[in-house]
């Protein structure tokens, strides 16, 4: 799966989960950004996300991630191997 | 003639530390977040929670790495949780957010996250590089003999040691007045209340009402 789509994918999400539709998703894009991103919003955050692309993260990729280019990273290794 | 000894958290100690992490979340009360939040019992909860103990991640409430045991007549008698909030790495918050959204099923997951709203509300903040106490518990066994308080000490002196850490913060819900006076005794000042108006809180949580207590080990001071 290409890159934007990905992202086209997570726009949504992110708007979705962390209540906020001025967010646009990019690759750059930390917790550190999002003003609700808390314990709670990370983990609605990764079951919608999971769920999209229906895939279930290893505990080593959600600790690796960084930003959203690494969720972007991630997402598209795993699509490729399915 | 009580022999204590204190030592770091192993491998080996998961099963007092679950034990001591379901105590010491439900003080006084039987709301246990592990438990109510997602919608299970008590035993289930120990199970997930013994389960994210074993994953071994450090820097987290959820870390074997972050105990202090102290050992009576070689025996687990209490344990307290500490870690420094993370300033690069992922805090400490997303690491027990990780930990759970691998560990528990979607479908408690998905009960968790129908809260969200109501639980914001109520949620402290963790400072970077502070240090965070959590979960302090003493056996019923060996109480009366002050071995909260010196293993909480104990902790503090390791931590003052250490020149880089300043604050060292806890959050401690209202039910748990005995903690809060301890605590107080020792040092700690009340830094930041939450109360939340969600009836349902007090059917989740210990109490509506939550503290932030900080103490300085080298007279600097924090803003909130």
């Amino acid at each position: 799966m290409e890159k934007q789509q990905i992202i086209n994918i997570l726009n949504p999400i992110f708007k979705k989960v962390f209540e906020n539709n001025t967010i646009e998703v990019d690759e750059t894009l930390s917790a550190a950004d999002v003003d609700n991103w808390d314990s709670l919003t990370h983990i609605y955050m990764i079951s919608e996300v999971e769920a999209a692309f229906n895939i279930k993260f290893k505990l080593k990729e959600l600790n690796k991630l960084r930003n959203v280019g690494d969720l972007i990273t991630i997402i598209s290794d795993k699509m490729a191997t399915q | 003639m009580h022999e204590i000894v204190y030592r770091k958290a192993v491998f080996t100690d998961i099963p007092f530390l679950v034990k001591a992490i379901i105590a010491a979340e439900k003080g006084v009360t039987d709301k246990m977040s592990y438990a109510t939040l997602f919608g299970i019992s008590e035993a289930e909860a120990a199970i997930y929670l013994r389960l994210m103990l074993e994953e071994e991640i450090s820097g987290c409430e959820l870390s074997v790495d972050s105990y202090l045991i102290a050992e009576v007549n070689g025996l687990a008698a209490g344990a307290v949780g500490g870690w420094k909030e993370a300033t690069g790495n992922p805090p400490s918050h997303l690491l027990k957010g990780n930990l759970i959204s691998y560990i528990y099923p979607a479908q408690q997951i998905a009960h968790l996250t129908a809260y969200r709203n109501v639980l914001s509300g109520i949620l402290i903040p963790r400072t970077a590089g502070t240090f965070q106490i959590e979960y302090l518990y003493v056996d019923p066994t060996f109480r009366r003999m002050r071995l909260g308080s010196k293993l909480l000490q104990q902790y503090l002196d390791l931590m003052a040691a250490e020149k880089s850490l300043d604050i060292v913060q806890m959050q401690l819900f209202d039910s748990s007045k005995g903690s809060l006076k301890l605590n107080q005794q020792i040092g700690f000042n009340i830094v930041l209340e939450k109360t939340s108006d969600e009836t349902i809180i007090n059917e989740l949580l210990p109490s509506n009402r939550k503290f932030l207590l900080e103490i300085e080990l080298n007279g600097k001071a924090t803003d909130h």
